[in-house]
């Protein structure tokens, strides 16, 4: 549980294992995936039954989900229709699964984005210091200065729609956070006897960095790239509620719950339950694999 | 500045440290300042440099070469961008924010009439939100790993996952369609339903000091919805942040030594651990404020609460520029004040760093 | 075995227990008896793991949840205390038994000046008033010689030396007029003139209040200067008990012999 709070215990300075890097330290991890308990075997499940679903969407659905007027208008599930029909008699079910794909697809690139142009910003700062990174430490004061959504929606409003230009603005709400914590790792280890001796075996900067320093910080910034992507499915839904960027027909679960909503008050709730389920779903799912191999990496520092 | 407040030594007033005070809270409006500026200058950089030619918006598209001329020579966009900046500087210090293509009324004048509708709603969802998420976060600390605990777990982490906007429709067709124990969201009052004079514009304040106690009931219950959404979004991350502080403080020496003492519980835990807690997660506070502005915009969408987060959003539909970009810088400028207000009151709140 | 006699304020007796963990039961003391005479220092001396703090603990009631006594009591005044709950332990803890920690300033809380926290001390068990507690605190200040001790009042742990805040714990623990003083470690990270002062200073309270103390330590000099009894531990064992000049001169335990032969080295090389 929360043991790993527990001050009593000795935090031992963690060791420079698994120098081997790459190949080695994934397969270290999936095993090791394995036998954690609790929260990560749950979240995975979660997440890969929505690719499942998403999967199962490119070969089949009941109906077509662009299609409209498959049967009632704003009906309520049935046999015919699963998941109801909305007010212009798409089949919600069908609507559903397939923009699991959508969600996924963007949640996942917006996170990677974020992770890979943030961790190597943040490495950079953390690890030749001065002035960049005095320079990089304001200007993320300046941009989380904005409360996320409200810059998104400025940027987006700004870019104009489109697939790349979404993806873009929820990417840059979580950077800063890795920028943040690939600079925190980087700082704590660069002391460390390990890269020490890799600078004074010849090493260039740039190489001791990222072939030494960061094979060893990659855990902690998968988890939180997890964690962010919980944040992350939820802002590309509010986007797509809102109608910013993505269009409003878009087979999307926030432009789903946008459709439906001014049927809500008149009761039918199956038009915006569903694809919000599927943003719960997604969400909780990346959230249990962050917890999940957070609570790993604390287990394995003892 | 700096050379005036050397003088005397630390241990000097009942524990206090006058320069070191002077010296943090110099330090933040300074480091405020710079934000703000920071804020401007990239909100001028994203509309002028990178957006696109705003004289499209204004251009009907029968306009000749030299009716798109005099229009950008209107709108003093003919000028060289840093002459522009100036300019823009220039007008936000003076609160000219240009006026609202949709409204045609300065985007300001437009912003501060819907002030009290959010102001309101944002005010009780913080006292909700926070309340709720430290009490029960500190809580599930001090019966750590009780069903009490298991409970606000899952509470929280939904808390975090749902987005707010499809927990508000969720609320709506429970409470108003199945059942009916609530309005609909009809804004702050209901439909046909005059609102109390205006005084201070918060309309439950406003019913009770004016006398108009037949509204105060009627914009409650308008109320219960929208501040239960934001104010759970408040509460989730600081829950989680209290109760890992809690926990943290539970265990620490200081604790072992009150209990030693025989203090009782009550004192051990809400005094002796708790003050050390709170301090951590006094930090979250100003995220949550950040939370409740972004919160906003969605939830008054939902409940069509005037306020200017719909203003925002009508905005948005409708590529009105200036707003937009007015209602942000405003949103920023206002959170960075925020910020720096509760990091001085983080000082004063922690004997450590105030001497 | 002298655990027996009449006149100990504390008797411990059989006492065996050990963790939960997630790998199964930790056994960490077993069957450990001794008594701690009226009026007298009683040292346990051990090497660090030898669990000499965890009895401390178990006999404030303090020990962590995961903690599992197996067999054995604590007598006091009749009573065996290791059954008693928390809200049964609270009655005895500060008011007759007290405990001064080791890391002093890790030990008072850092966000709550240090005539506060006295003053709950105070009236966590005596009846008085809140006036009457302040006085109480800054005398109490005084016998543990802090100087200024009204200016000290209104000041925070991290303000005072690590010396200072070892006097103001001590003077936390006095507060109540306890009948028993456990000291763990008073004086560990201390600077060496400054452990000095301090264990002489707990000498002098212990000694004109006629308090019963119990002195947890690893160092033998400082229990051959100050204290009557001695409890040897090892391993979560108890090798030999006594008073101090027959243990330290005689001893018949093998492991005794050795932690005497080892200080006595270090002292020489010192």
């Amino acid at each position: 549980m929360t043991t790993s709070l527990d001050p009593a215990v000795e935090t031992v300075v963690p060791k420079p294992s698994r120098l081997s890097g790459g190949a080695a330290s994934v397969l270290a991890a999936i095993r090791s995936f394995r036998s954690s308990s609790g929260t990560l075997p749950i979240g995975l499940g979660l997440l890969g039954f929505l690719v499942l679903t998403s999967l199962v969407s490119l070969i089949w659905t009941p109906y077509p989900p662009t299609a409209t007027a498959t049967g009632l208008f704003s009906s309520a599930p049935s046999a015919a229709h699963w998941f109801g029909t909305d007010a212009v008699g798409s089949d919600v079910f069908s609507r559903t699964i397939s923009a699991g794909r959508t969600d996924v697809f963007y949640t996942v690139t917006a996170v990677a984005i974020a992770l890979v142009i943030g961790s190597a910003w943040g490495a950079v700062a953390g690890f030749f210091g001065g002035w960049f990174e005095t320079v990089t430490l304001r200007l993320l004061e300046v941009v989380q200065a904005f409360p996320a959504l409200l810059m998104a929606l400025l940027v987006i409003s700004i870019l104009g729609p489109g697939t790349f230009n979404v993806i873009l603005v929820v990417a840059i709400i979580p950077l800063p956070d890795f920028v943040r914590l690939a600079r925190a790792e980087v700082l704590t280890k660069k002391t460390w006897q390990f890269a020490e001796a890799a600078r004074l075996v010849g090493n260039r900067p740039l190489v001791v960095l990222f072939k030494h320093l960061m094979p060893n910080s990659w855990r902690p910034l998968l988890a939180y790239a997890s964690i962010s992507a919980a944040w992350v499915c939820g802002n590309i839904a509010a986007l797509g509620f809102i109608g910013v960027g993505i269009q409003p027909d878009a087979v999307e679960w926030g432009s789903m719950i946008a459709r439906g909503e001014s049927d809500v008050v008149a009761g039918a709730w199956w038009e915006a339950l569903f694809p919000g389920l599927g943003v719960l779903v997604l969400a909780i799912g990346f959230q249990l694999v962050g917890d999940g191999i957070a609570a790993r990496n604390r287990g394995e520092q003892r | 500045m700096a050379v005036e407040i050397s003088a005397p030594p630390p241990h000097s007033l009942r524990g206090i440290a006058v320069p070191k005070v002077v010296n943090v809270i110099v330090r933040r409006v300074l480091g405020a300042i710079l934000v703000i500026w920071g804020v401007v200058t990239l909100t001028f950089l994203l509309t002028r440099v990178f957006g696109g030619d705003p004289v499209n918006l204004f251009a009907p598209p029968s306009a000749t070469a030299a009716d798109r001329e005099l229009i950008r020579e209107r709108l003093g966009l003919a000028d060289p961008i840093p002459v522009q900046y100036v300019d823009y500087l220039r007008d936000v210090i003076h609160g000219n924010l240009g006026t609202s293509y949709l409204t045609l009324r300065p985007v300001t004048a437009d912003l501060l009439s819907r002030v009290p509708a959010t102001a309101e709603l944002a005010t009780y969802a913080l006292i909700f939100g926070v309340t709720l998420g430290v009490s029960v976060g500190v809580l599930s600390a001090v019966f750590e790993g009780s069903i009490f605990d298991r409970a606000t777990r899952v509470f929280t982490s939904a808390g975090l996952a749902l987005p707010q906007f499809w927990v508000a429709l969720m609320l709506i067709v429970i409470f108003f369609d199945q059942l009916h124990v609530l309005p609909g969201p009809t804004g702050r009052m209901p439909i046909g339903m005059q609102p109390p004079p205006t005084v201070t514009g918060f309309y439950l304040i406003d019913s009770i000091i004016t006398g108009h106690l037949s509204t105060f009931w009627p914009a409650l219950r308008q109320l219960i919805l929208p501040v239960l959404v934001l104010g759970y979004g408040v509460a989730s991350p600081l829950a989680r942040g209290a109760r890992t502080s809690m926990i943290l403080a539970l265990k620490a020496d200081y604790v072992r030594t009150a209990r030693a003492l025989g203090l009782s519980r009550s004192r051990t835990w809400f005094v002796y651990a708790f003050r050390n807690a709170i301090l951590p997660v006094m930090t979250m506070f100003a995220g949550t404020v950040a939370w409740v502005f972004s919160g906003t915009v969605l939830i008054e969408g939902v409940f069509g609460w005037p306020g200017v987060g719909q203003y925002a959003l009508n905005a948005l539909e409708n590529s009105d520029f200036p707003a937009i970009q007015g209602f942000v810088l405003y949103a920023s400028i206002l959170y960075v004040i925020i910020y720096q207000l509760l990091d001085i009151a983080y000082t004063f709140a922690d004997p450590r760093i105030r001497s | 075995m002298t655990a027996n006699e009449p006149r100990n304020l504390l008797s411990v007796r059989g006492y065996s227990g050990g963790f939960k963990t997630p790998s199964g039961f930790k056994n960490v003391l077993d069957d450990v008896s001794f008594g701690l005479r009226e009026s007298a220092m009683t040292a346990i001396v051990g090497e660090t793991g030898s669990g000499k703090t965890l009895l401390a603990l178990s006999m404030m009631g303090l020990t962590a949840s995961t903690f599992v006594k197996t067999k054995g009591t604590i007598e006091y005044a009749g009573d065996d205390i290791s059954t008693y709950d928390d809200r049964a332990y609270r009655q005895i803890r500060g008011g007759e038994f007290a405990m001064a920690f080791q890391d002093a300033r890790a030990a008072l809380n850092p966000v709550i000046s240090v005539g506060k926290q006295l003053i709950d001390a105070c009236r966590a068990h005596r009846r008085v008033s809140a006036a009457q507690a302040r006085d109480i605190a800054e005398e109490m200040l005084r016998k543990v010689h802090v100087p200024e001790p009204a200016q000290r009042m209104r000041q925070f742990p991290h303000e005072f030396s690590g010396g200072m805040a070892q006097r103001v714990l001590l003077a936390l623990a006095l507060i109540c007029q306890p009948k028993l003083l456990i000291l763990d470690e008073p004086t560990t990270g201390l600077d060496v003139t400054i452990q000095a002062d301090i264990m002489e200073l707990i000498v002098d309270l212990v000694s004109s209040s006629g308090m019963t103390a119990c002195l947890i330590t690893h160092d033998l000099g400082v229990v051959a200067e100050t204290c009557d009894d001695v409890v040897v531990m090892f391993r979560g064992k108890v090798r030999e008990t006594g008073p101090c000049a027959q243990v330290l001169q005689h001893p018949a335990d093998h492991y005794t012999q050795q932690l005497l032969r080892s200080s006595r080295f270090e002292e020489l090389s010192a």
